[in-house]
C-alpha cells in the first residue's frame, strides 16, 4: 500500500531526516494504521457534507487596531544571534 | 477541597505557604518515583506569600485563592520554560502566558511546576515524553494513562490540589480514569486555546483535573468563555437556574467496540460499569439504550483528521526561532537534522502520516472520507441528544496496563482512546469520573495494593457542562472514600 519510495518522499515533504531502519520501520507501521483505516470505506458518504469545523462559526472579525502583544524575550530565545538579529543558514547557495 | 481549602485560608486554619509547603513536601517524597513533574517552580512560595498578605489584610478570596495548581508541560506560563515534554523545545521559555493561565492567576492560583505528558500531547501513556514515563500512583509498575498523565498522577498522589490538561482525543479522561481522578474535556471552544501549544486544533480542548466533580466545575467557570486570542472560543453559557437531568442513554455500540478481538471491554471495567448504571436507576434517573451507528467509525476518521492537523500545526517547529537547533551544511538540512533530533518516534510517524493522507491523490479518498464520517458521528450525537439529557460509558475500556506493554504497536496504542475519540470529533463536552477499583492480579480490589481505578464517562450535548456537573457529583457519591 505505502512503498519505501513513499516514506522517503514523505519525509522529504515534512523535513525530518530518517535513517534507512526508520524508514523500513515507518513503512511497516503507516501500512498497519492505513490497514485499520480502509474500514471508513464502508461507510456510505454520498450527500453527507464534510464536516470542516467543529463549531459552526465563520469569518470572526475583529477591529483591525494595533494591539502591543509583550515579546520581550523572543530575541532570547533565537538559536542563534548576532547583534540582535536571527541568524539562519542563506536560503540560496553560491553555486 | 477547593472550597474547603478557602474556608481554611479565610479562617486563618491554614497559610497559602503552608499549602505551597505540604505540596512541596509530597512532590520531594513521591516525584522522584512517579515523575509527574517536568519542573518544579522554585517562586511559588513568593505568589503564596503574597496571597497570605491579602488574606491577613482581610480582602475576599477570589474563586481560587492559594490554591495550588499543576499545569501540563503544553500549556506557557510566562517566564517558565514550556517544552510539551519535546527536545525540540530544549531551552524555551514562554514570552506570554496562556489565557487559561492568565484566568487562573487572576483568580489567585499558585503554580507548583509543570507536568510530564506524551510529546506534544500524543499518546495514551505518558510514555512518549522525551523524559521518561509518568507512573501510575495506584501501581508504579504501570502508565498513567495519556498524554496528561502527569496532570493525573499528580493530583492522585497529593502532589497538587489541582491541575490543567489537554485533551484532544482522550488526553485528560483516560489519564483520569486510570489514576482515579475527576477529568473534564469541555465542550469545543469553550475555554480558549491561546497559549496551548497546539496539536490537531479541530479538537484540542483544556480542562481541568481534580479531585471532585465540584472542583472542576468551579475551575471550568474561571477558565471558559470568549477570547479574542482564540477565534474559535465561545461566550460562556448563562446559568439557566433549573437543570435537574432526567434520562441518561447508555449507547449500545460501546460494549462491543472490538477491534480484531484486540480491544473489547475489560469484563471487570464491564461490571462496574453497570454497578454504575444501577446506582444512577436508583438516584432516580431513567436509563435508556441508544445508538450511535457511527461510532464504530471515530478511532479511524480520528487517524485521518488528528495527523492531518498534527502535520500542519508541527511544521512550525524547525529550529529556525525557538528551541534546539541542529547543525546542517544548508537551510534544508537544518530543518531535517533538526526535527530528526528534536521529534521522538510517535510525533515523526504522525506527522509523516499526516503528510500522507493531505498528499494531492489522495485528499478524497482519506481526508474528505475522513470529514464526511465526523459529520455523521456528530450527528449521531445530535440524534440520541433528543432523546436524553446525558450519556453514559465507560472511559476506557479497561484499567491502567504495565509500562512497556503497548509501546512496540501503535496501532494498539491508538485503540486506547477508543471510548473519549468520539467525543472530540463531535465536540461535546464529556467528564470521567471516578468509580471505584477493579481487581488488579486477582488482589482483592478493597486492599490498599490490590486494585486499580475505574473512570466513568458522562457526555453532554454542546456548551451543557452543567449537566455533567450535576450528574457528577451525584455519581461521584457512590464511592466517597475513594479520592
Amino acid at each position: 500500500m505505502i512503498s519505501k519510495d513513499d516514506i522517503k518522499k514523505l519525509a522529504e515533504l515534512a523535513r525530518i531526516h530518517l535513517t534507512a531502519g526508520e524508514e523500513e520501520k515507518l513503512e511497516k507501521d503507516l501500512s498497519n494504521i492505513l490497514g485499520y483505516v480502509e474500514k471508513l470505506k464502508e461507510v456510505d458518504i454520498s450527500n453527507v457534507p464534510e464536516m470542516t469545523h467543529a463549531v459552526d462559526m465563520k469569518n470572526v472579525f475583529r477591529n483591525d487596531d494595533v494591539r502591543h502583544r509583550v515579546s520581550d524575550n523572543l530575541v532570547e530565545q533565537f538559536p542563534e544571534e548576532e547583534r540582535g538579529y536571527l541568524k539562519v543558514k542563506g536560503v540560496f547557495e553560491r553555486e | 477541597m477547593i472550597k474547603e481549602t478557602i474556608e481554611k485560608l479565610e479562617k486563618g486554619e491554614i497559610s497559602a505557604r503552608e499549602l505551597v509547603s505540604h505540596y512541596q513536601n509530597q512532590i520531594k517524597k513521591k516525584d522522584p518515583e512517579l515523575n509527574a513533574y517536568r519542573e518544579v517552580f522554585p517562586d511559588a512560595f513568593e505568589e503564596a506569600e503574597k496571597i497570605d498578605k491579602k488574606i491577613k489584610h482581610g480582602d475576599t478570596p477570589r474563586a481560587l485563592e492559594g490554591i495550588p495548581f499543576a499545569i501540563k508541560d503544553n500549556i506557557l506560563i510566562k517566564g517558565k520554560m514550556s517544552g510539551a515534554s519535546s527536545k525540540i523545545l530544549e531551552g524555551y521559555t514562554a514570552s506570554y502566558d496562556a489565557s487559561v493561565i492568565k484566568k487562573l492567576r487572576d483568580e489567585g492560583a499558585i503554580f507548583l511546576g509543570r507536568t510530564n505528558c506524551d510529546e506534544f500531547a500524543m499518546g495514551s501513556s505518558t510514555e512518549n515524553s522525551a523524559y521518561g514515563p509518568t507512573k501510575n500512583p495506584a501501581d508504579a509498575t504501570r502508565v498513567s494513562g495519556g498524554s496528561s498523565g502527569g496532570s493525573a498522577a499528580a493530583v492522585a498522589a497529593d502532589m497538587a490540589l489541582a491541575a490543567l490538561g489537554s485533551d484532544t482525543g482522550g488526553s485528560i479522561r483516560q489519564p483520569a480514569a486510570f489514576c482515579g481522578v475527576v477529568g473534564l474535556k469541555p465542550t469545543y471552544g469553550a475555554v480558549s486555546r491561546s497559549g496551548l501549544i497546539a496539536m490537531a486544533s479541530s479538537l484540542d480542548q483544556i480542562g481541568p483535573i481534580t479531585k471532585s466533580v465540584e472542583d472542576a466545575e468551579i475551575i471550568f467557570n474561571v477558565i471558559e468563555g470568549k477570547d479574542e486570542l482564540d477565534a474559535t472560543s465561545l461566550e460562556a453559557k448563562p446559568p439557566s437556574g433549573g437543570l435537574a437531568s432526567k434520562t441518561i442513554g447508555v449507547p449500545k455500540e460501546y460494549f462491543s467496540l472490538a477491534e480484531g478481538g484486540k480491544e473489547g471491554l475489560d469484563e471487570s471495567i464491564a461490571k462496574k460499569f453497570n454497578e454504575a448504571i444501577t446506582f444512577l436507576k436508583n438516584k432516580g434517573f431513567e436509563i435508556k439504550e441508544v445508538s450511535l451507528p457511527s461510532v464504530q467509525y471515530a478511532l479511524a476518521a480520528y487517524y485521518i483528521v488528528m495527523p492531518a492537523e498534527v502535520s500542519a500545526n508541527l511544521s512550525r517547529f524547525d529550529g529556525v526561532r525557538y528551541g534546539a537547533r541542529a547543525e546542517g551544511k544548508n537551510l534544508f538540512d537544518v530543518y531535517a537534522k533538526t526535527r530528526e533530533r528534536g521529534f521522538g518516534e510517535e510525533v515523526r510517524r504522525r506527522i509523516i502520516l499526516g503528510t500522507y493522507v493531505l498528499s494531492a491523490g489522495y485528499y478524497d479518498a482519506y481526508y474528505s472520507r475522513a470529514q464526511k464520517v465526523r459529520y455523521m458521528i456528530r450527528k449521531d450525537f445530535e440524534n440520541e441528544f433528543r432523546n436524553v439529557d446525558l450519556l453514559l460509558t465507560p472511559t476506557a475500556p479497561h484499567s491502567a496496563f504495565k509500562i512497556g506493554e503497548k509501546t512496540s504497536d501503535p496501532l494498539s496504542m491508538y485503540l486506547e482512546d477508543i471510548y473519549t475519540v468520539p467525543i472530540n470529533l463531535a465536540g461535546v463536552p464529556a467528564i470521567s469520573v471516578p468509580f471505584g477499583t477493579v481487581p488488579k492480579d486477582g488482589k482483592d480490589p478493597a486492599s490498599p495494593a490490590g486494585g486499580l481505578p475505574v473512570g466513568i464517562q458522562l457526555i453532554a450535548p454542546r456548551l451543557e457542562e452543567s449537566r455533567l456537573f450535576e450528574v457528577g457529583k451525584i455519581l461521584e457519591e457512590a464511592n466517597p472514600n475513594f479520592s
